[in-house]
């Protein structure tokens, strides 16, 4: 499989500003990178805050970064201009979080799917009224849904109008920002089930953001895992749950809760020492050294490269990068 | 049988858009003030209309015969609102003053409501220099109260009603600006913004099909309150010999024609004040009354209790 997105030491650092001065900087990306394969998921799971959304607003340039850069099938994505940039649009979509602040309010449903559609397509279609509602019968609502304004609909129908939009534009790479997290248990597994079915139908590449592990590991074919602004592990999602090497993914895994109390019992407790550090000022050396139950004095001195410890399983950890 | 079939297709399209109107409606004629702000206001538009074809006299002519003896008579059958010094009709004068009030609150308002909301757009929509620049110039105009500096163009333009409404229309945008660009910079962060700006959108596109409309609410409270702040200035203006000239019928120069023979002949003085104080309470009951129809939360829960009463 050929890698279609290229992320390249990555960053971008939000300035805080007091009055005229930048008094200090957010490292809400800080030096990031990784590739993505055509037709698989790939996840991504962070605590909140971690910079996660951050780096998939950046992915899909909605956010101009403050070095590195992003590759989309060999292009340099953010020194696309023109029509070059129109193609990208088009190849490239995002659906976020929020189903309730995602869709215009004054907008009907049809002219939300048809404007996506004269937005980005070549050829439109004779009778948009039809295409439009063979679209949204894709994502399981009906023609009777068309003239019908946002707030008629519940999260889980918005959220599949938001998918309708991204599915007109016929994209390669979607990214889904925490598509499901602000929808109900029920209705997740079936956004979640129809998302796959989607990939499987269209070919469709993603990258799939969350701080859901079931969800990611149901999800995704690799797993990134990120902490402060850095990619900590990334590896086949087996074998992130079955042997995670660096210590931060194994504290996040000990953390997701099992239904059988003698099990949970018997399972070896991690907990991270404290709160996660602000990423204003990060801590020098290894990001999650305070909080680490091995770290040594290397570890807040330097910080550990992300590199390949098995075949595709890579790790940014002194515990396995000897010096 | 083709034209009813296109009403039909209409209609379902607009289904719910329709449904939207109806409940306006129905919030808006659910409390006294709404309605008799909806009363007063649109008595004013229509009489603005129609004023000079149903007034009995001429506002403008003397009859230099009878002038003597119609001269300041109180309100009768015959003038319900009296006379004046030369023996004009007070009742058509009032009514042919509605139509000026009216054309000056529609071009002062069309010149500073479109230039108020392209200002905030651009200004909001681009933020850094530009948004400096247009703010700190909107900051001046904002930082002299209006009236005073409506007063200063006008007497630089010299007295005239058209002078007059170039002169409020010249001091009239700043609000507007600073209520768009407030609901710019608020809206711009949604994320049907961003997801316009993934679709690639062009900026135009983006603050006309989704940020303005969402913005709008606010300038429509806002404009109805000032189409009668609008006609208290210029009646002011008016009233202190800048704005209509003798012998239009403006009310504020009604009023200050009637002011030399005040308190005997009230009349004078009374029924062009009342004409003002009227039209202007109603605009502003209304503008309070739109304030809440126009709020879609408002309208939710007027349409659940609709269904629970049925």
């Amino acid at each position: 499989m050929d890698p279609i997105v290229v992320v390249d030491n990555l960053r971008k650092w939000f300035p805080i500003k007091k009055l005229f001065f930048t008094k200090g900087w957010v490292r809400a990306v800080d030096g990031v990178s990784f590739i993505i394969r055509e037709g698989e998921t790939f996840g991504l799971v962070g605590e909140s805050g971690c910079g996660k959304s951050t780096l998939g607003r950046l992915i899909v340039r909605l956010l101009e970064p403050t070095s590195g850069t992003v590759y989309f099938e060999g292009k340099d994505v953010f020194r696309l201009r023109g029509r070059e940039l129109k193609e990208f649009r088009r190849k490239v979509q995002i659906v976020f979080q929020d189903p309730y602040s995602s869709l215009n309010p004054r907008m009907m449903v049809f002219d939300i799917v048809a404007e996506a559609i004269k937005a980005t397509q070549q050829e439109i279609p004779e009778d948009m009224e039809d295409y439009v509602a063979s679209i949204l019968e894709k994502v399981g609502l009906s023609r009777e849904h068309l003239y019908r304004y946002p707030h008629e609909f519940s999260g889980g129908q918005r959220q599949r109008i938001a998918i309708a939009r991204v599915l007109a534009v016929r994209p390669k790479f979607i990214v889904l920002d925490e598509p499901t997290s602000s929808l109900d248990v029920s209705v997740q597994a079936q956004i979640l089930n129809m998302l796959k079915d989607l990939q499987k139908e269209h070919n469709f590449t993603y990258l799939f953001i969350s701080h859901d592990l079931a969800v990611v590991k149901y999800m995704s074919h690799r797993i990134a895992v990120m902490y402060l602004g850095k990619i900590v592990e990334i590896a086949p999602s087996d074998e992130i749950f079955e042997a995670p090497l660096h210590p931060y993914t194994q504290v996040l895994l000990s953390s997701i809760p099992i239904p059988d109390p003698k099990i949970a019992r018997s399972r070896m407790k991690l907990r991270p020492k404290g709160e996660p550090p602000s990423p204003i000022n990060p801590p020098p050396g290894c990001r999650f050294h305070p909080r680490c139950p091995q770290a040594c004095s290397l570890c807040a001195r330097e910080e550990p490269p992300l590199i390949e410890i098995e075949r595709d399983h890579y790790v940014a950890c002194w515990l396995y990068a000897r010096k | 049988m083709r034209l009813l079939h296109i009403l039909h297709n209409w209609r379902k399209r607009n289904r719910a858009r329709l449904r939207e109107y109806k409940l306006m409606f129905t919030a808006l004629t659910r409390s006294p003030t709404a309605i008799a702000g909806l009363v007063l206001s649109m008595s004013f538009i229509i009489l603005g209309i129609v004023g000079p074809y149903i007034a009995p006299y001429n506002p403008i002519e003397i009859d230099f015969e009878k002038m003597h003896e119609l001269r300041l008579q109180p309100p009768s059958w015959e003038h319900p609102f009296g006379t004046d010094e030369f023996g004009r009709d007070l009742f058509s004068r009032v009514l042919c003053g509605a139509r000026i009030s009216l054309m000056v609150a529609i071009v002062v308002l069309s010149i500073a409501i479109p230039l108020g909301i392209v200002l905030g757009l651009i200004a909001g929509y681009f933020g850094g220099v530009v948004d400096e620049v247009i703010m700190r110039v909107t900051d001046v105009f904002l930082s002299f109260p209006g009236l005073i500096l409506a007063i200063a163009f006008s007497a630089a333009f010299g007295a005239s009603i058209w002078s007059a409404m170039a002169a409020i229309a010249l001091v009239w945008w700043p609000p507007y600006v600073r209520v768009v660009r407030g609901q710019v910079l608020q809206i711009k962060e949604s994320l049907f913004v961003e997801a316009a700006k993934a679709l690639g959108l062009n900026p135009l596109k983006i603050m006309f099909r989704h940020i303005l409309p969402n913005a709008l609410t606010p300038v429509i409270v806002l404009a109805t309150l000032d189409f009668g702040s609008v006609i208290l200035v210029a009646a002011a203006l008016s009233f202190i010999g800048l704005g209509a000239q003798p012998p239009t019928p403006e009310w504020g120069r009604l009023v200050a024609d009637g002011r030399a023979y005040f308190p005997e002949k009230w009349w004078y003085v009374f029924f062009p004040g009342l004409a003002i104080f009227l039209t202007a309470l109603g605009w502003n009951l209304l503008g309070d009354a739109l304030r809440d129809v126009l709020d879609p939360r408002y309208r939710r829960r007027l349409e659940f209790k609709e269904r629970r009463g049925r």
